[in-house]
């Protein structure tokens, strides 16, 4: 099990849930880190690994929909709420927040760990697209503030000689940040470049009438 | 009555006052003792007619005030009635019945008062009873003529009559007469219908004039002519006895008759000799009677004087008021009847009504309160249901991990045998909790044994030390050395201990500006009785008494049990559990319970 392999954190204020948890995840080869409370888990050192959190609904202190409704803003596992006895209104809004399950005690291991696969494919495959977004972002901030100016038009298809009158400089200048722009991003092609900007979120100028 | 009225011979309204007084009285008596007094009230009613004096009608005009207090009566027993919820039909209706009886009677008294008598004369024609009038003859012959139709107009009508005789008639001459004149004379004879006296016996017996021996004796026969149910007494008598010396007696006499004659069912003619009368006479005559007639050359002449003549139709125009106001009287009552059975009727259905809204309100009630149980239920089942909830959803995970651990190769055998370590652990406490659930339902007698709640106390203060770290509260414990023991259900006095203490806890999670402190005392309050405190710094309670009832909950997750349990164990025990809180000063939480063992001489001394 190294460093990388997932990891089940489990939320509940009863000991003994938290026991059965514990063996019952680990028995399928996952990590698992048991809280107390919300707090602690908040407090709490991350490995840097897929995971999911198991949440019970009543915690003492901050419940466990207070729990989700801060969680939700960063980049915070998928939920799973257990509930001894969970009414409609709360799961309905632990749904809504973003809980991938809703579970009500006692509740079945395929249950449980289906859920907990699914959580973990789930945060794998965020994880994946954040650290892409975060690598093409490292590129990006290589990129000079003419080079940034640049790369809007060169997205949007313009010829340089287009984007030179519109930027007020010569076309060969355009071409030298074209290629800087390809070489710092790392793309093999116009259309590879498209995308990456699109993925960054850059609004390309519109063109011209 | 009688006496009354004569107490004032010489003033009529006086008199009259009396009477209406008097008559005043004997009707309220009547409608006091009901409908078995009304014939003898009848009967008395009569005769306090027939003593009042001058005008008849005033007498009966006293039955109006007595009949318009009846009504504020009838008002008062209707809300005594409606306050009382009796049955009013019953009581309102003989109400009812007695006023139009006196209001019948009050009529019929008034009708006969007014019913006319034939005088047998055509100059004096019809007169009502209460007249007193006088007739001057000049001969044996006119007297005769005058008396014998008199008499058999009297007689035909069924009236007692009473002929007393002076010169120059005498007792034969009268019978004869009478025998010549009245068909059929002696069937009236064998009946006794008509009397004849001498005037010296009827007026001068024991040899002197005593005016009130002589009414005294026309009280009497009147009195037995009604006894004998004739419609009255017709009566004469003759003068022509009379010496110079009792004149004056007489006349005072025939004023005291014609003062009380009126409203008497008595039709009286007196007889003077117009020969033996001087003008003084003849003036003490005219004023001592209604009016005179006598035969003045072979002409009846009748003599009223303008007085008596304004009196009359006095008398007449008061008789058609009253007669209106009966008739008034009599359809206001009506009325007044008619809204009394319409309010009792209206009264029953309100009754009805109401009856038909308490059962509704019952049958509500006891659907509410069926509700509650189902209610209650529901929430018991849901309490039980959290508290089982718990253990057993750790004990099918223990299960399932359990299996797996032996599944996998090689199996994790330490790792099973610890899951399966739990499932025992787990399942013995949900099958715990169970238990005791049951028997706090069935109010199982407790699993009572003589314990130290000291004890109690500590073990759970341990159990909770944890939970005390974690959540950074301090407690301070002043536990009395000598408590005593008491006898109870260890469990059940730990979950009740745990609970307060726990509660007292979750109280303080809030308190962040100050230490969180929680205090527990133990103590023996009396001989008899043990008290455990548990105080805590929290917000305190708005409502110290609400939080015993089942569902009130101040926490978000909370199922609003725990002290409802808390309270129902305590009373099992016989002991007291409440709460006490000030503002801002957190709450104290109280139980006492009897000790176990008492001496016997404390218990003397106390």
């Amino acid at each position: 099990m190294n460093s990388d392999s997932p990891i089940v954190f489990v939320v509940d204020d009863d000991y003994r849930v938290r026991e059965a948890l514990s063996s019952l995840i680990s028995s399928v080869g996952l990590r698992v880190a048991v809280f107390n409370s919300a707090a602690e888990f908040l407090e709490s050192e991350k490995p840097d690994a897929p995971a999911c959190l198991v949440l019970d609904l009543q915690l003492p202190g901050a419940s466990g929909l207070e729990l989700q409704e801060q969680l939700v803003t960063g980049d915070a596992p998928p939920i799973i709420f257990i509930s001894g006895h969970g009414d409609i209104p709360s799961s309905v809004r632990a749904m809504k927040a973003g809980a991938i399950e809703f579970l009500a005690k006692p509740f079945g291991e395929q249950e449980l760990l289906q859920a907990i696969a699914r959580a973990i494919a789930l945060d794998r495959n965020a994880r994946q697209k954040r650290s892409q977004l975060a690598e093409l972002q490292t590129h990006y901030n290589l990129l000079t503030p003419r080079e940034r100016e640049v790369l809007p038009f060169v997205v949007a298809g313009f010829a340089n000689k287009v984007t030179a009158a519109d930027l007020g400089t010569s076309e060969i200048t355009i071409g030298v940040h074209r290629g800087q722009i390809m070489r710092k991003m790392g793309a093999r092609s116009l259309a590879e470049l498209i995308r990456m900007a699109d993925t960054l979120g850059i609004t390309r100028v519109a063109r011209p009438a | 009555m009688i006496s009354q009225t004569q107490l004032y011979p010489s003033n009529p309204g006086l008199t009259a006052l009396a009477s209406i007084a008097a008559i005043n009285q004997d009707l309220w008596r009547m409608v006091q003792t009901g409908g078995q007094g009304i014939e003898k009230s009848w009967r008395s009613m009569k005769l306090a007619g027939l003593a009042s004096l001058n005008k008849p009608i005033i007498a009966n005009l006293s039955t109006l005030p007595l009949l318009s207090q009846h009504t504020p009566k009838v008002a008062k027993h209707v809300a005594a009635l409606q306050a009382n919820k009796v049955s009013l039909r019953t009581i309102c209706a003989s109400q009812i019945r007695q006023f139009m009886e006196v209001i019948y009677m009050t009529t019929t008294a008034i009708t006969s008062m007014r019913e006319m008598r034939r005088s047998g004369n055509d100059v004096v024609g019809d007169r009502p009873w209460g007249t007193h009038f006088c007739n001057f003859y000049e001969s044996g012959k006119d007297l005769l003529d005058m008396l014998l139709s008199y008499f058999k107009a009297g007689l035909e009508d069924n009236e007692f009559c009473v002929w007393v005789v002076s010169e120059p008639l005498s007792e034969r001459v009268a019978w004869d007469a009478l025998r010549a004149a009245i068909p059929d004379f002696d069937d009236y004879v064998s009946k006794r219908s008509i009397e004849v006296f001498d005037g010296r016996d009827w007026y001068m017996k024991g040899g002197t004039f005593d005016s009130n021996r002589v009414m005294s004796a026309w009280n009497e026969k009147l009195d037995r002519a009604l006894d004998r149910g004739y419609l009255g007494l017709r009566g004469t008598g003759n003068t022509a006895w009379l010496q110079k010396k009792d004149w004056k007696a007489f006349s005072e006499y025939e004023q005291l008759v014609n003062d009380s004659v009126a409203g008497r069912l008595a039709f009286l003619l007196c007889t003077y000799s117009l020969d033996s009368c001087g003008a003084n006479e003849l003036l003490d005559v005219m004023g001592t009677h209604q009016f005179a007639t006598a035969r003045r050359r072979g002409r009846w002449e009748l003599i009223e004087t303008p007085e008596l003549k304004q009196a009359k139709a006095e008398i007449k125009k008061m008789n058609d008021e009253l007669e209106q106001r009966v008739v008034e009287r009599t359809r206001q009552l009506t009325a007044v009847n008619e809204e009394l059975t319409k309010e009792v009727i209206e009264r029953q259905h309100a009754e009805d009504a109401l009856r038909q809204a308490e059962e509704t309100v019952r049958t509500t009630q006891t659907r509410l309160s069926r509700a509650t149980q189902i209610a209650t239920t529901a929430e018991f089942a849901a309490a039980i249901a959290h508290e089982i909830n718990q253990p057993l959803a750790a004990v099918v995970a223990n299960g399932h991990a359990c299996l797996r651990w032996l599944s996998v190769q090689p199996p994790g055998l330490v790792k099973a045998q610890e899951a399966a370590e739990r499932i025992v652990r787990d399942g013995t406490e949900a099958g715990e909790v169970v238990r005791r659930i049951r028997a706090l339902f069935k109010h199982a007698p407790v699993d009572k044994i003589d314990l130290d709640l000291n004890e109690v106390i500590a073990e759970v203060l341990q159990l909770l030390s944890g939970e005390r770290t974690r959540r950074g509260v301090s407690v301070e414990a002043d536990l009395e050395k000598d408590l005593g023991t008491v006898a109870g259900d260890r469990v059940q006095l730990q979950q009740v201990v745990f609970n307060l203490l726990l509660n007292g806890i979750e109280a303080m999670d809030s308190v962040l500006d100050r230490p969180k402190k929680l205090f527990i005392r133990s103590k023996r309050q009396s001989p008899e009785t043990v008290l455990v405190e548990i105080r805590d710094s929290g917000v305190g309670l708005k409502d110290p008494e609400k939080v015993f009832e089942a569902f009130f909950t101040s926490k978000e997750n909370g199922m609003g049990m725990g002290l409802a349990v808390c309270r129902s164990i305590i009373d099992a025990h016989h002991g007291r559990l409440w709460a006490a809180s000030g503002e801002g000063a957190g709450t104290t939480f109280s139980f006492t319970i009897p000790a176990a063992t008492v001496s016997g001489a404390t218990l003397e001394v106390s």
